[in-house]
C-alpha cells in the first residue's frame, strides 16, 4: 500500500487536472481541478515546515556548539521564528511586519540581483576567447546586440538598434523556440510516464 | 464538449501517445535504438572522481522557485539521485541544496535511497540535504554561494528551475576552480550556463537522464516517441510557414479549433 496510495493519488490528480484543461464539464473544471490545484498549494504550504524543521535544526545545533558562524546561525533563527511568530500574531498586514518587509528583503533582493550585472561581465571575460571561427561569431554577434541596446551603440551607428533587434527577433528567436519545442515534448513526456506511474522520482525513495 | 482550441492539443496527445506505446513495446521485444553521447550526464562521474580525489564535496542545487515541484525539478532531481549513486560509490563527499519545500523532502529520501542502494548506508548524513532560502531565489543565492566558498566544493551541478542566480552560483564555482555542471530548459539561463559552466544539459537533454542511464526499454521507448514527436512538429511548422506564405491559413484555424 506504501508504494500503490501515492501512484493512485499521483493518476487521479493528474488525470484530474488534465481533463479540466480539455472538458468543457463543470464538475472536472470547478469542482476537481480547480480544488486540486488549491490542495497543492495548502500542501505545499505544510512542507514547508519540514524545510524549517531542518533549518532550526542544523543552525539549532551549530549555535549550541558555538560551531562555525554561530552568530549568523542565532541570527538566521531569530529572523526565521520571529517574522513568523509576528505574522501569527499580529497578522501580515501589521505594520511592523510589512516595514520589516520592505524595509530589509525588498532592498536586499534589489542589491543581488543588481550584483548580476557585474557576473555577467565576470562571466564574459572568462568565457568569450576568440579561438575559433564560431567562438569570434558568437563575440561579434554579442558586441553587436549589446551595442544596439544601448544608446551609444545607436550614437555611434543608428544602424546597430535594428541589426540588434533582427538578430534577436529572427536567428536567436528561432534557436530558442526550437529548444523550447523540444523541452516541451520532454514535459509531456515526463508528465504521462509520471501520471501513469512509470516515472517514480517525485516519490523520492520509491524512485530509485 | 471539449474547450475551445484544446481539440488540437488532444489529438497530438493521442498520437504521442500511440507512438510511445508503440515504442515501448518495440524497446521490449529488443529492439536496441542508439542515444547520442550526452557529455553533460559522462561529466558527472568525472565530477565526482574528482572530488574523491580532491577530498572535496560535490554539491547539487536543485531550485525550485515555485511552491511546487515542477517537471524540470522532477528532472532534475533525477540527475542529482545519479550523482548521489556515483557519489555513493565513490566514496565521495556530497551535499544536495534544495530550495523548495517538495524537493527539500524528496531529495533527502533519493539521496538516502541512493547510498542505501549502493550498500553504503552508513555513509549517508542526515545533513547532505539542506533546505536553504525557500522560494525566493535573491535568498536563495547568496546563501548557497557562502555554502560553495565554506566547504571548498570541487564540483556541482545546477538544475531545477534555474532563475537569475544561476550566474552568481555557477561563478562562484568557477573562482573555486570546479567542475560545473548546469542542466535546464530555461531559454533565458541557457546561455548563462553555457558560458558559464564546463558541461551542460539543455532542454530535452534534461529529460533524457533516465533512458540515458538506465536504459531500460520504458524510458528509451518514450524517448523514441520525443524524437517523434519533434519530427512531426518540424513537418507541421513547414507545411504551416508554406501555407501561410502562400496565402493559405487552413493550418492555423485547424490548431485553433
Amino acid at each position: 500500500m506504501r508504494k500503490e496510495v501515492p501512484l493512485i493519488v499521483t493518476f487521479i490528480a493528474g488525470a484530474g487536472i488534465m481533463a479540466g484543461f480539455f472538458l468543457q464539464a463543470p464538475l472536472v473544471k470547478v469542482s476537481l481541478s480547480a480544488n486540486l490545484l488549491n490542495w497543492a498549494v495548502i500542501i505545499s504550504a505544510f512542507a514547508l515546515a519540514l524545510g524549517a524543521g531542518n533549518l532550526t535544526r542544523l543552525h539549532g545545533l551549530n549555535l549550541s556548539r558555538r560551531g562555525k558562524n554561530w552568530a549568523l546561525s542565532g541570527l538566521l533563527l531569530l529572523g526565521l521564528w520571529g517574522f513568523f511568530l509576528l505574522g501569527l500574531v499580529k497578522g501580515p498586514t501589521y505594520s511592523s511586519y510589512t516595514y520589516i518587509f520592505n524595509a530589509v528583503l525588498v532592498p536586499g533582493s534589489a542589491t543581488v540581483m543588481a550584483l548580476n550585472g557585474f557576473y555577467i561581465i565576470s562571466a564574459c571575460y572568462r568565457t568569450f576567447r576568440m579561438r575559433s571561427w564560431q567562438a569570434t561569431l558568437m563575440v561579434l554577434t554579442a558586441v553587436v546586440v549589446a551595442l544596439g541596446r544601448v544608446g551609444i551603440g545607436q550614437a555611434m551607428w543608428p544602424a546597430l538598434g535594428p541589426i540588434s533587434d533582427w538578430i534577436n527577433r529572427y536567428p536567436n528567436a528561432s534557436a530558442m523556440r526550437g529548444i523550447v519545442i523540444g523541452a516541451a515534448l520532454g514535459t509531456v513526456s515526463l508528465g504521462i510516464r509520471v501520471i501513469l506511474g512509470i516515472e517514480r522520482g517525485h516519490l523520492g525513495a520509491e524512485g530509485g | 464538449m471539449l474547450n475551445k482550441g484544446t481539440t488540437a492539443i488532444l489529438v497530438f496527445f493521442v498520437i504521442y501517445g500511440l507512438i510511445a506505446w508503440v515504442g515501448v513495446r518495440r524497446m521490449r521485444q529488443g529492439r536496441h535504438v542508439p542515444i547520442r553521447r550526452l557529455p553533460g550526464l559522462d561529466a558527472v562521474d568525472e565530477a565526482v572522481g574528482r572530488a574523491t580525489e580532491l577530498g572535496r564535496p560535490f554539491m547539487a542545487v536543485v531550485s525550485q522557485p515555485t511552491p511546487y515541484m515542477n517537471d524540470e525539478v522532477i528532472a532534475g532531481i533525477e540527475v542529482v539521485r545519479y550523482a548521489a549513486r556515483t557519489a555513493a560509490k565513490y566514496e565521495a563527499s556530497f551535499v544536495a541544496i534544495a530550495s523548495g519545500a517538495d524537493s527539500f523532502a524528496v531529495l533527502q529520501d533519493s539521496v538516502r535511497a541512493a547510498f542505501s542502494g549502493e550498500g553504503k548506508p552508513d555513509l549517508y548524513r542526515e545533513d547532505m540535504v539542506r533546505f536553504i532560502g525557500g522560494y525566493s531565489m535573491v535568498v536563495y543565492g547568496p546563501a548557497v554561494i557562502a555554502l560553495m566558498e565554506e566547504l571548498k566544493i570541487a564540483a556541482d551541478l545546477l538544475t531545477g528551475y534555474l532563475g537569475f542566480q544561476t550566474l552568481m552560483l555557477a561563478e562562484a564555482g568557477a573562482s573555486l576552480g570546479a567542475i560545473q555542471i548546469g542542466a535546464t530548459k530555461q531559454t533565458a539561463q541557457l546561455p548563462f550556463i553555457a558560458a558559464s559552466c564546463d558541461y551542460t544539459l539543455m532542454g530535452e537533454e534534461l529529460y533524457a537522464t533516465a533512458a540515458y542511464i538506465s536504459r531500460d526499454p520504458v524510458s528509451v521507448g518514450f524517448l523514441v516517441a520525443q524524437e517523434f514527436g519533434k519530427c512531426l512538429c518540424c513537418i507541421v511548422v513547414v507545411v504551416g510557414v508554406l501555407l501561410s506564405t502562400f496565402g493559405g491559413a487552413e493550418l492555423i484555424k485547424l490548431l485553433e479549433r
